[in-house]
């Protein structure tokens, strides 16, 4: 069983006069102190399992109501006990339900888990952050509304606190950025005032999750991978359910053709004619899923055994291994008319500029989905959460062996063949420097989850029995954030132990936006109550030290 | 002393009420695996033609030696179902009791201990 811990800075006393304070306040049910119930707000993914170094919650509070998180955020600030709200609480490979900072008292907002709105004529939903995309997919079947949501890959996770992650999906531009697509907060700030941004700021209107600015600047961004308050309800736009969905893969025969094909992917998504695109390439291993899927590849691994190849030796590589370099899926969304004729249109256009290329209808499907065609299908690219990505921990795909968990490492690069190269060729050699086998080549494929930029990247496996190999799992974790952020390519989100690192290279003139920041948080959260650290963003009374726990 | 006053009250439900009981939380034991398990563990084939990834992992464990699915085990003791509720097993995270109470716990192990799935059978949930 874990170790009692105690916040910074606070007294054994003073912990246990709050903890008598929030059991009044939420009922003594729900206030979790003793080291078994402790255990469940671990992070069974960490680097840092039952080392001195994991990060541990000294308390775990659950309101049920909005005021009763506005209490505990009150006596918070009476005793100095800092405070880490979690959502869900399945922010896996992130954290999960651990706090940023040992000895923080974790506010687990699970049983705020009302849909308050679903509307399918205007196309949002207003929910609590409690609510997983299991429950508001449940609750769009149940009432029988023509909405898809948007989901992250894993279900049990929710709207809320993915999307306050910069968490992403897998259908159309527009809804996979969660954050882009929310309209509308209600936050706890960090004196306990309960504010409400855009238009639920005018009490008379109905625009709270259509007109997401209102008047004024607009705040919304401060609750985004960051610590100014604790969001109790959010707005997300839905998209309309379509009559149909169509993929088609493209097929593009040389590695030059890489530029080419990123244009015409770009063109077509951001004029807004395709969903999610996946590239992959033929000529080399998935790296998705611990790069260690399949046989090995003999005539790569030589390709790669003494360094980042030229661009002469990529090319014979391709032209001894035959067929096309590229595979590109695209997916259409809208009626059967309209997406045949986006396929149609995407085959003239891209046939028209590359020569060689060939294309490959994919799957046409009335909507939605039958009970055979879901068994078939990666349902989040249909709306539908699941929980199908856990198959890269499945012992098949290591070697025979489970895996405990894993740790994602994705980078954030530009949309263009030289941005990709350069990525893939960063990734590679820091793979070599820590004296791991590389599993990155001049053919690892980007994901695509936000419109104007790829991400590359790939799972660490954790273990809990092995704190040697987590110790190398986490220098390579550590590693690779490093030369990607030096490189330009920054991670478009962070597990708790890397957010302060990964924080520190966002140095323009001298850390002024950090600074920035650090002047909202202390005008905002005088007592630095509210998850001191997130993102690398500490209270003043904190920011010396970093907060070891006490 | 809490185990001692446990089988004392256990000895003083006759045995036919002590069944329905079970009977009864298995029946919500049921609703409560599709709830929060099913997503992983239930049979049915996945993309690929897989199976979802709780079930291959056992499948790859056992090698068919039990079945895969965890509503076709019959050799599931409730504490041990309990157990991996609250610690998780390799990539399996543990469930809060906000997500998952003690009770609702037990329900859950009683439907897929031996011999419950039956009783939730016979009690109408087919």
């Amino acid at each position: 069983l874990s170790k009692t811990v105690l916040p910074p800075d606070v007294s054994a006393a003073s912990f246990a006069a709050a903890l008598e304070q929030f059991e009044r306040a939420i009922g003594a049910e729900w206030v979790f102190s003793n080291s078994e119930d402790l255990e469940l707000y671990r992070d069974p993914y960490s680097f840092f399992w039952d080392t001195p170094d994991e990060r541990l919650a000294s308390a775990a509070l659950a309101p049920a109501t909005v005021a009763e998180v506005q209490k505990i955020v009150r006596i918070a600030n009476q005793y100095k006990t800092p405070l880490y709200p979690i959502s869900t609480g399945r922010n896996l490979t992130y954290g999960t339900a651990a706090p940023v900072m040992g000895g923080s008292i974790v506010v687990d907002l699970k049983r705020l888990n009302k849909i308050i709105t679903v509307d399918d004529k205007r196309h949002y939903a207003l929910v609590e952050p409690g609510v997983s995309y299991f429950d508001l997919y449940r609750y769009i079947q149940d009432h029988g509304l023509k909405v898809w949501i948007d989901c992250a890959e894993a279900g049990w996770g929710g709207p809320v606190g993915n999307a306050l992650d910069h968490g992403v999906g897998l259908t159309t531009a527009p809804y996979r950025d969660h954050f882009g697509a929310h309209c509308g907060m209600e936050v706890v700030l960090p004196d306990g005032e309960l504010m409400r941004t855009g238009m639920g700021a005018m009490p008379n209107g109905e625009l709270w999750q259509e007109f997401k600015y209102g008047q004024g600047p607009w705040v919304d961004g401060l609750f985004g991978q960051g610590n100014f308050g604790i969001v109790t309800k959010m707005g997300f736009w839905l998209m309309p359910q379509p009559e149909a969905q169509f993929s088609g893969r493209v097929y593009f025969p040389r590695y030059s053709d890489l530029q080419a094909l990123i244009e015409h992917l770009d063109y077509l998504e951001n004029l807004g004619l395709i969903g999610y695109p996946s590239l992959d390439s033929p000529m080399g291993a998935e790296t998705l899923g611990f790069g260690q899927a399949g046989q090995a590849d003999r005539p790569l691994e030589e390709l790669m055994a003494h360094g980042w190849p030229s661009r002469d030796r990529i090319e014979a590589f391709c032209d001894d291994r035959g067929g096309p370099v590229w595979r590109l899926t695209l997916r259409f969304y809208g009626s059967e008319e309209t997406v045949k004729a986006g396929w149609a249109y995407a085959r003239r256009r891209i046939a028209g500029s590359v020569t060689g290329v060939t294309f490959e209808d994919g799957n046409f499907y009335h909507l939605p989905l039958t009970a055979e065609e879901r068994q078939k299908e990666h349902l989040a690219h249909f709306g539908i959460p699941s929980l199908q990505l856990f198959k890269i921990v499945e012992p098949d795909l290591n070697n025979g062996e489970p895996l405990d968990g894993h740790a994602d490492f994705w980078a954030v690069l530009p949309r263009s063949a030289a941005g990709l190269l350069e990525g893939q060729r960063v990734i590679f050699e820091t793979q070599r420097r820590m004296g791991v086998k590389p599993t990155f080549n001049p053919f690892s494929c980007p994901q695509m989850f936000y419109a104007r930029s790829f991400n590359l990247g790939y799972s660490l496996a954790t273990f809990r029995s092995d704190p040697e190999a987590n110790k190398k799992g986490l220098a390579l974790y550590n590693a690779l954030v490093v030369a990607c952020a030096e490189a330009g390519f920054p991670q478009y989100r962070s597990n708790i132990y890397t957010q302060e690192l990964a924080a520190s290279f966002y140095s323009f003139n001298g850390h002024s936006l950090q600074r920035f920041r650090e002047v909202l948080k202390d005008a905002a959260d005088p007592n630095g109550i509210m998850a001191p650290g997130r993102y690398g963003i500490w209270p003043k009374r904190l920011r010396a030290s970093k907060a070891e726990p006490g | 002393m809490r185990i001692v006053l446990a089988i004392a009250l256990c000895c003083l439900i006759p045995p036919a009420q002590a069944a329905a009981a079970n009977s009864a939380a298995a029946v919500r034991g049921r609703e409560l695996f599709e709830h929060w398990c099913s997503a992983c563990h239930a049979p049915e084939p996945t993309e690929d033609g897989r199976y979802l990834p709780g079930t291959n992992t056992l499948q790859n464990r056992y090698k068919g030696r039990v079945p895969a699915a965890l509503e076709q085990r019959t050799d599931l003791t409730e504490a041990y179902i309990e157990a991996v509720i609250r610690s998780g097993l390799h990539a399996m995270p543990r469930f809060r009791k906000t997500e998952i109470s003690d009770r609702q716990m037990h329900d859950i192990a009683a439907y897929l201990a031996k011999g419950a799935q039956g009783a939730a059978r016979s009690d109408g949930a087919t």
